[in-house]
């Protein structure tokens, strides 16, 4: 098989799940930021976010903090370094098959 | 009054919009990039003044030079240009082949001011080579990085 198509067989499949790549593609371009701010640009449902997060979590990729502003609940989100790390992989990857 | 844009970000704009920060590196860079520009601008900027002032004083009043001198000029900040806008991200080591240019004609017109017939000639030919180095070099790691098709297995 060709290497550039074997490629795609090799993509992070957390990764590249629609929903998280949407994600990831929104954490990769910030700091940090929090549930309210992912929910308002991805369009997801508050339940279906959130199992996305947990998924990430899991896999190490993305760090969540519950904190309070003021007497608000808040959940911070950003990207661990192995997130991040295996983000770029994925892009390269799809970049080398293309 | 000036804390009601306050009031409004925490009552009302925050729970609406959500929190976000962004990465400050991004600015970081641009203002470097910024910086460098300027610097290289100015360098070539005071080459040319260095030049032309020297050339006034000298009372030759070759305006054919001066016309040569701002070619080599153009000649940067058309460089300068491509590597601000195109070429900066992609081959960060171009800034330091700016900054040589720059130093370079400085380095020409100080040296080569009291006979500025021969300097405008070598003003010319250094920023054409530089150009062209630069050129062959970017060249030479386009080709060194580019991927070989994969010939099909059967």
């Amino acid at each position: 098989m060709n290497d550039q198509i074997r490629a795609i067989s090799e993509l992070d499949r957390v990764i590249h799940e629609p929903g998280r790549l949407m994600i990831f593609v929104l954490l990769g371009a910030v700091e940090e930021c929090d549930f309210l701010y992912l929910l308002r640009e991805t369009e997801l449902n508050k339940g279906n976010l959130s199992s996305h997060l947990s998924r990430l979590e899991e896999a190490g990729y993305v760090e969540i903090t519950k904190t309070y502003r003021g007497k608000v609940p808040q959940t911070i989100l950003r990207l661990t370094p192995a997130g991040r790390g295996a983000f770029e992989q994925y892009l390269k990857f799809l970049k080398s098959a293309f | 009054m000036l804390g009601i844009p306050r009031l409004i970000r925490r009552h009302i704009t925050w729970p609406r919009t959500g929190y976000v920060k962004y990465p400050s590196g991004g600015r970081d860079v641009r203002r470097k990039r910024t910086a460098l520009f300027l610097v290289a601008g100015i360098l070539a900027g005071t080459a040319g003044a260095g030049v032309a002032i020297l050339h006034h004083v000298d009372g030759q009043r070759d305006w054919l030079s001066l016309l040569w001198i701002g070619n080599a000029l153009i000649g940067v900040a058309a460089y300068a240009w491509f590597v601000y806008r195109f070429l900066g991200p992609v081959h960060p080591w171009k800034w330091f082949v700016l900054v040589f240019m720059a130093l370079g004609l400085l380095t020409i017109a100080f040296i080569g001011a009291d006979d500025i017939l021969a300097a405008r000639w070598v003003m010319g030919w250094f920023i054409g080579g530089v150009w062209m180095a630069s050129g062959l070099v970017t060249l030479g790691l386009l080709i060194r990085d580019q991927k070989p098709l994969t010939p099909e297995t059967a």
